[in-house]
């Protein structure tokens, strides 16, 4: 079993918190909500301090934010229809690019495992794929409406050119490049109502995903040709629910993430809890089991928005809440 | 605006009298649960955005179907359009939402939903009154807002 | 002579010196220079080849005619001076301003010809480009026209047309709502008393170009103009002449469809106004089309302000419909009127369940208000519609409306004398059956309303109505009141109405009434196994409400009396006194007041006699039957004929000062007895003991009259020195108390004189001795009684506003910083302040200086917050609570320009631990946001912070409550002043949503959705 111990508590936020995001070395954390600024918090010592706050960026909530993969940059999506690219030089930001093209609420932004990729996606039912530009120009290179509803979030394989999506039309959707254009590979239908928030494994071959139908579920990736025999189409794999996680979450679940590095899954949720799940060892890939470790019972006072693993220190965990605080966690597992 | 009313000539009910204070609510020593009527009595007066009434003349909300769990900090209502095409449905659980969203400790979850089997769209107005991201974005739209604030107005003296 | 005149002019052409025009007016008004001499002297400045220095001179002849008086001038001054200054007007625009400024103060000369009047206006129609002048120019050219059109209509009517003519060039396209107010007021004059010939629809253009007003006025705009006196001007103008009508009610018709719903409701109130003028003829075409229009307002606006405007409106169409000249007139104008509208009303009638039934209501009453013609049309109609309506509906919500609706109808018929005639007549059966049936529905809203009804039909429509009604009436209510499941609001209705059944009908009804509940009165509480039976206290209750005119009175009174001698109704004793005091407040005429007085008689009776039987002694000295007693007493004492005072007076006093043996007691255990004997055998009320309590009830008897018949009253000296005494005396605080308010009011009205002011300093004396000594202040129990003695005898001078009044204050103030007298000194307050009922009040005919209060206040404010600053930290607590008295209990106006000196004690009352005092301070800051918003609003970084603490303030949910209202009304603030507080006070009121007390939870809502929603008006 495992346990989740609050570190500290970082209040600063004047209304809900949506979003909170490491950078790629795990020493900075940024975090965003209704108060239309951005906090970047980082270590002094053996505390955590709010080190700045970009505030002259938008007009109405942030509602996410991303670090690129040289973490030198610095991307957030608003309600106000626009996405701001944030450059970090010498401790100072400054924002470099508004992109507008969104009809209204923006919901979030992705950088790809290159860095010369971002993707964003909107109340307006698109995705947008956007090119960075050697002179750090951003054009949009694809306008995507495969989704029927509000676009919830979208996020990039971790090593390839993959891009995923979740939706208020309750699907998951995959795309990528073919012929000089990004269309829908894959459409992944098993949930019943809003999908919140997907996130890949270390590998990118499993996917997990979230809902407001209060289940967690996990994909795998079939290639053509798998032994298991699961029917693919063309060059492309095919997307199985392999494991629909029922009956831990008592409200809609808002964010899920999964370490790169322990492979565990946390989940945050309406309930106002953080969950811990682990993959049993030893159990069939194809039909997987996984066991809640831990649960921190009112880890906030209000719904927890948003939760994310450190991505260098592996036991270390960052959450948010609608109660205005950002809260670190420290998840240890005993042996029996 | 008159033409355009969907409904120009709604029933209207008897209105719940005021709730009767007794001895125990001038005790500071006795603690009060927030329970089923004090919850509807937040939401009686909301104006209809459409007829000079409030959503209980119309008996869009009564207190029998308003559920408040204090120590388990949920509440649920369950709400009645007038009509069940009514294309106000959603405005008036948004009113209703952003009433609760107000007035109640944010310990709360609340759930406002319309009564099972009285709208035509009841599912998706439901989905769209649990989104908490929709709903926080309608009240950074200043028009939606506006409409939803004259809703919420306490109500004029009735002639 | 000329020489100081020479000098003034060049003092003012050269250096502007502004204090000359006075000086030259004067050395005129002294008759040390003429005129001429003036006018020679500026005779070279005003032919300079500058146009500045002429402007100049003219300026200076302008200035000084506006400094003489309007009677002044000669005739032949006034009319050479009008000239010359309409010369000027022929001169270079420039000079124009002084010229008309000149000609202002002239036009109010009393000496002014017919022909110097049409020169003005003529010259000034003719010369002056109105257009082109600053405001203040074109305000003398209104204000020129203003005067003769009120001061010499006559002799401007005969310039006819060019007049009319000439206001419409001036007028056109003006602006300023300072000007506008008298142009208004010019124009409506005009409209009505000069021939406006050809250019009705002109001059009609003119005024109606601004209409509606939309109009806020500069916030410190010195002129004060508001909104409404444009408003009213402007309607005024519309509504002056019927020829307006072609042109007026097609722009009313196009604004009452506007979405403005401030020019809905100016079109609205505008229609009423012009309908009375234009007349039926005029109306008819679009009386309908205008119906329509209100019918719809009424239907869907849901605002109550368009609803009163279109109801008014509609009522004046009526009104004028019914004025038409010959019946057939009439029948076109108004049966058809009403038949058309009662067709678009049907409908809703016969569907009570719905929403515009009770539209429908206020609309026919609205219809039926405007003649008693329409009164008849409508309720012939629509009585027989209600009545099906009723008959066919089973739910309570429609019959309900069908109630409310008759009601009207009913009510407004009776507005109009009918006589026999009455449209109620044929129909009162079926009537008089639907409030049967009603008043048995068991819904308390229903029976309500039905009673209501009935007691319309009864007071209104006496005439339709047969005895057999009337007494069927009664008992139907008799049942409804003595049933024990009455609802209050049902049983006071009942009331009402049984009451006035009884004083109208007094032979027919009391056989019915009096001995059904006499009946019940009397019926041993054994008996009663019916729980349907309602108990006595009730009964005396109804006999309470009921009862008023001269042989009701009698009746019930008797049988009281009988109630109170027998020790059988003890236990109903403070019933029995109460309900004698409540019919008592309705007897004013001797008659009455004469049985009353036997009632008096009989209590000193039972007083004197009783007062050693532990058992009566007990009801007797309930505090309840103590102030239903004396209650009584002052009524009775407040009508009673001077045949009567004599007699009553000294049967009071002579026992009050001898000793009266009283009767055995017979009924009383041995052990009770015992436990009473250390008392006196007889009544002693004047010696310190356990009958001072009885001094209550000779408060009113020797306090009540006129302060000149005082020093008559039968051994009114001696009583008053036994007072003195035992004021000194210790006794417990309830005697005490209506000992020093007997004194108190005996002070009030004692003739002044010499005597009284020795008596006055010797109390004084006394009271200091006691108060002041040193040494010994926590010994006396009654010296601190003596802090509230003192307070009374302040109070009692104050009033009377007496000279050594200072004296007794001054020592109350001083008593402030006292350790132990403090807190009582700041009581004091209270009592010199607070009105009381038993004494030194108008009924009592106390002696009272107007505005005493504010006087007392203003006297010692400073006292007040002077020794605050300087008082030790102990007691200045003390101050604080003095303060919060005053503030209580002085009108506002006084307070504010105060309140800079106040408002730091005020916040220091917030910060203390005292809740009384926290929260009288609330209540004062509450009230003080509506009157000195700017004071406030200069304090809101103290205050704010201070108020969010209170509403968590563990200790009292009533400081949580209080601070909570308290930052409710702060909203009623300027925005800009309370946006930069916004966030922290909604964002600080979330933890209070939670509070553990509902009470505090509801008002934490409100104020929260006020402050969130504080901006929203701004559009409007």
């Amino acid at each position: 079993m495992g346990t989740l111990d609050n570190v500290c508590t970082l209040e600063g936020h004047d209304e809900q918190v949506w979003c909170v995001s490491w950078n790629p070395t795990g020493t900075l954390l940024a975090s965003c909500g209704g108060d239309k600024n951005i906090r970047v918090w980082g270590q002094e010592g053996d505390k955590w301090v709010c080190k700045s706050v970009l505030s002259e960026g938008h007009q109405r909530t942030i509602r996410y934010v991303s670090w690129s993969p040289c973490g030198n940059y610095l991307a957030s999506a608003s309600f106000d229809a626009t996405v701001c690219v944030w450059s970090r030089k010498e401790g100072e930001f400054e924002c470099i690019a508004t992109l507008e093209g969104h009809e209204n609420e923006v919901k979030a932004v992705s950088w790809a495992c290159t860095g010369n990729l971002l993707a964003t996606c909107s109340r307006d039912k698109s995705v947008w794929i956007w090119e960075v530009t050697e002179d750090e120009d951003y054009e949009c290179a694809s306008v995507i409406s495969s989704h029927t509803q509000d676009v919830k979030y979208c996020t990039w394989h971790p090593s390839k050119e993959i891009l995923v999506s979740c939706s208020y039309d309750d699907t998951i959707k995959l795309y990528k490049e073919e012929i000089d254009d990004w269309t829908c590979c894959s459409t992944l239908e098993s949930h019943d109502s809003t999908v919140w928030k997907v996130a890949f494994d270390k590998d990118g071959e499993r996917l997990v995903s979230v809902s407001d139908d209060k289940t967690v579920k996990i994909w795998q990736e079939y290639l053509p040709g798998n032994k298991e025999g699961v029917p693919t189409k063309g060059k492309d794999g095919a997307w199985k629910c392999v494991c629909t996680l029922s009956g831990f979450h008592n409200r809609a679940i808002f964010d899920v993430d999964w370490s790169h590095l322990s492979g565990r899954i946390v989940t945050g949720c309406g309930d106002d809890c953080i969950r811990v799940f682990k993959e049993e060892e030893g159990s069939d890939p194809n039909q997987p089991s996984f066991s809640l470790m831990a649960t921190a019972r009112q880890a906030h006072d209000q719904d927890v928005n948003s939760v994310a693993w450190n991505p260098k220190v592996s036991n270390m965990l960052a959450s948010c809440s609608d109660d205005g605080t950002v809260k670190l966690w420290k998840y240890y597992e005993q042996e029996y | 605006m008159g033409d355009s009313l969907i409904n120009a000539n709604p029933i209207i009910y008897e209105k719940t009298g005021e709730r009767v204070l007794e001895q125990d609510d001038f005790d500071d020593n006795v603690e009060d649960k927030i329970d089923n009527r004090e919850v509807f009595d937040l939401i009686r007066n909301i104006n209809d955005p459409e007829h000079p009434l409030t959503l209980e003349d119309l008996n869009v909300v009564d207190c029998d179907n308003v559920h408040v769990n204090d120590d388990e900090n949920s509440v649920e209502i369950l709400f009645t359009p007038t009509i069940p095409h009514c294309s106000m449905a959603t405005l008036i659980g948004l009113s209703i939402r952003v009433k609760l969203l107000r007035s109640l400790p944010p310990r709360f979850k609340v759930d406002v939903k319309i009564s099972p089997g009285t709208h035509a769209s009841e599912e998706a107005v439901n989905k769209q009154l649990a989104d908490k991201e929709r709903v926080a974005a309608a009240l950074e739209n200043s028009h939606l807002l506006s409409v939803v604030n004259q809703c919420l107005k306490s109500k004029r003296s009735s002639g | 002579m000329a020489a100081p005149c020479d000098s003034l002019i060049e003092d003012f052409m050269q250096n502007d010196d502004g204090t000359v025009p006075k000086k030259l007016s004067q050395t005129l008004v002294n008759g040390k220079i003429s005129l001429t001499d003036i006018i020679e002297n500026l005779g070279g400045h005003m032919t300079n080849t500058e146009v500045e220095v002429r402007k100049k001179a003219t300026q200076l002849i302008a200035d000084i005619l506006h400094q003489l008086s309007h009677s002044f001038l000669s005739h032949n001054q006034v009319s050479l001076l009008s000239t010359y200054l309409c010369e000027k007007l022929k001169d270079h625009a420039f000079i124009h301003p002084p010229a008309l400024y000149g000609l202002e103060a002239l036009s109010r000369c009393d000496l002014i010809s017919r022909e110097i009047i049409e020169l003005i206006c003529r010259t000034i129609f003719k010369e002056v480009h109105a257009q082109s002048l600053p405001q203040s120019s074109r305000r003398s050219v209104y204000k020129i026209l203003f005067q003769f059109l009120t001061g010499h209509l006559k002799d401007v009517q005969v310039l006819g047309t060019d007049f009319v003519y000439g206001f419409i060039q001036c007028m056109d396209s003006e602006q300023d709502p300072r000007n506008l107010v008298i142009a208004f007021t010019c124009a409506h004059i005009i409209i009505q008393h000069l021939p406006l010939g050809v250019f009705v629809e002109e001059i009609f253009e003119v005024v109606s170009c601004y209409f509606p007003i939309d109009f806020t006025p500069p916030s410190n705009d010195p002129s004060g103009i508001t909104q409404e006196d444009l408003i009213l001007g402007l309607r005024k103008c519309l509504s002056a002449s019927p020829k307006f009508a072609q042109y007026c009610l097609p722009l009313l018709m196009e604004k009452l469809t506007s979405d403005m719903k401030s020019a809905k409701i100016d079109a609205l109130y505008t229609l009423a106004s012009c309908a009375a003028v234009y007349g039926s003829e005029k109306m008819f075409e679009l009386q309908m089309s205008f119906f329509n229009c209100i019918k719809k307002e009424m239907f869907l606006s849901g605002d109550t302000k368009v609803e009163e405007a279109a109801i008014t409106a509609l009522t004046a169409l009526i009104k004028t419909a019914s004025t038409g000249l010959t019946q057939s007139d009439r029948k076109k104008s108004l049966e058809g009127f009403i038949e058309d509208i009662l067709n678009e009303c049907k409908s809703h009638l016969l569907q009570p369940e719905l929403m515009l039934m009770k539209s429908t209501g206020r609309l026919l009453q609205a219809v039926a208000t405007g003649s008693a013609d329409a009164c008849s049309q409508v309720a012939m109609v629509t009585i027989p519609l209600l009545i099906e309506s009723y008959n066919k509906q089973t739910q309570h919500t429609p019959k309900h409306n069908v109630i409310i609706v008759l009601n009207k109808i009913s009510e407004t018929i009776g507005t109009f004398k009918f006589g026999n005639q009455s449209p109620l007549q044929s129909m009162k059966e079926p009537v008089l059956c639907i409030y049967g049936s009603a008043i048995d529905i068991d819904v308390t809203s229903i029976q309500v309303l039905a009673v209501k009804g009935l007691y319309l039909l009864v007071s209104l429509h006496n005439e339709c109505l047969t005895d057999v009604d009337k007494t069927n009436m009664a008992d139907k209510c008799l049942n409804k009141v003595t049933a024990s499941q009455c609802e209050t609001e049902i049983r006071s209705e009942c009331n009402i109405l049984l009451s006035f059944l009884l004083s109208t009908f007094p032979d027919l009804i009391q056989p019915h009434v009096y001995p059904v509940l006499f009946n019940k009165l009397h019926n041993d509480c054994m008996d009663v196994d019916d729980k349907t039976e309602c108990d006595k206290t009730v009964i005396l209750n109804i006999l309470s409400e009921i009862t008023s005119g001269l042989h009701n009175v009698k009746i019930v009174t008797q049988l009281l009396y009988k109630l109170l001698i027998d020790k059988e109704y003890l236990d109903l004793y403070v019933c029995i006194t109460e309900c004698l005091y409540k019919i008592s407040t309705r007897c004013t005429d001797i008659d009455s007041v004469l049985y009353l007085c036997e009632g008096v008689k009989l209590i000193h009776q039972i007083i004197t006699t009783h007062c050693r039987c532990p058992r009566w002694y007990n009801v007797l000295t309930n505090t309840a039957v103590i102030s239903n007693i004396s209650s009584f007493l002052r009524q009775v004492a407040a009508h009673w004929s001077h045949t009567v005072v004599n007699d009553i007076q000294s049967l009071y006093t002579e026992s009050f000062l001898k000793t009266v043996s009283c009767k055995n007691c017979e009924c009383c255990s041995i052990e009770a007895l015992a436990q009473f004997q250390s008392n006196p055998e007889s009544f002693c009320p004047l010696k310190p003991g356990c009958d001072c309590v009885f001094i209550s009830v000779l408060s009113p008897i020797i306090c009540c009259g006129p302060a000149k018949l005082q020093k008559d009253i039968p051994n009114i000296e001696e009583i008053q020195k036994y007072l003195h005494d035992l004021i000194f005396e210790p006794l417990d605080s309830v005697p005490y108390e209506y000992i020093c308010k007997c004194v108190a009011g005996l002070l009030n009205k004692q003739e002044q004189n010499e005597s009284l002011d020795t008596l006055l300093l010797k109390l004084l004396d006394n009271l200091s001795g006691c108060l002041c000594e040193k040494g010994n202040e926590n010994s006396c129990y009654g010296n601190k009684q003596c802090v509230a003695a003192l307070a009374w005898i302040s109070k009692a001078l104050i009033m009377r506003g007496h000279k050594l009044s200072e004296k007794f204050s001054d020592l109350l103030v001083s008593l402030l910083c006292h350790q132990v007298y403090g807190c009582l000194a700041a009581d004091g307050f209270s009592i010199i302040l607070t009105d009381n009922d038993d004494i030194l009040n108008k009924s009592m005919q106390a002696n009272i200086r107007m505005m005493y209060k504010q006087r007392f206040f203003l006297e010692n404010l400073d006292k007040i917050v002077h020794n605050y600053h300087t008082a030790d930290s102990d007691v200045k607590m003390n101050y604080l609570s003095a303060l919060s008295h005053m503030l209580k209990n002085t009108n506002k106006s006084v307070i504010l320009p105060e309140l800079s000196k106040l408002y730091p004690l005020l916040i220091q009352s917030l910060l203390s631990n005292d809740l009384d005092l926290q929260l009288v301070t609330m209540d004062t800051l509450t009230d003080l946001i509506f009157n000195a918003s700017n004071v406030i609003e200069k304090q809101l970084d103290s205050l704010i912070p201070q108020l969010l603490k209170m509403c968590v303030y563990k200790q009292s949910l009533k400081v949580r409550v209080s601070a909570l209202k308290c930052l409710t009304q702060l909203t009623n603030l300027p925005l800009h002043k309370l946006l930069p507080y916004r966030n922290k006070v909604v964002r600080s009121l979330v933890p209070v949503l939670d509070d553990r007390k509902r009470l505090v939870r509801n008002e934490a809502v409100i104020a929260r959705q006020e402050w969130i929603l504080m901006d929203m008006d701004e559009d409007k």
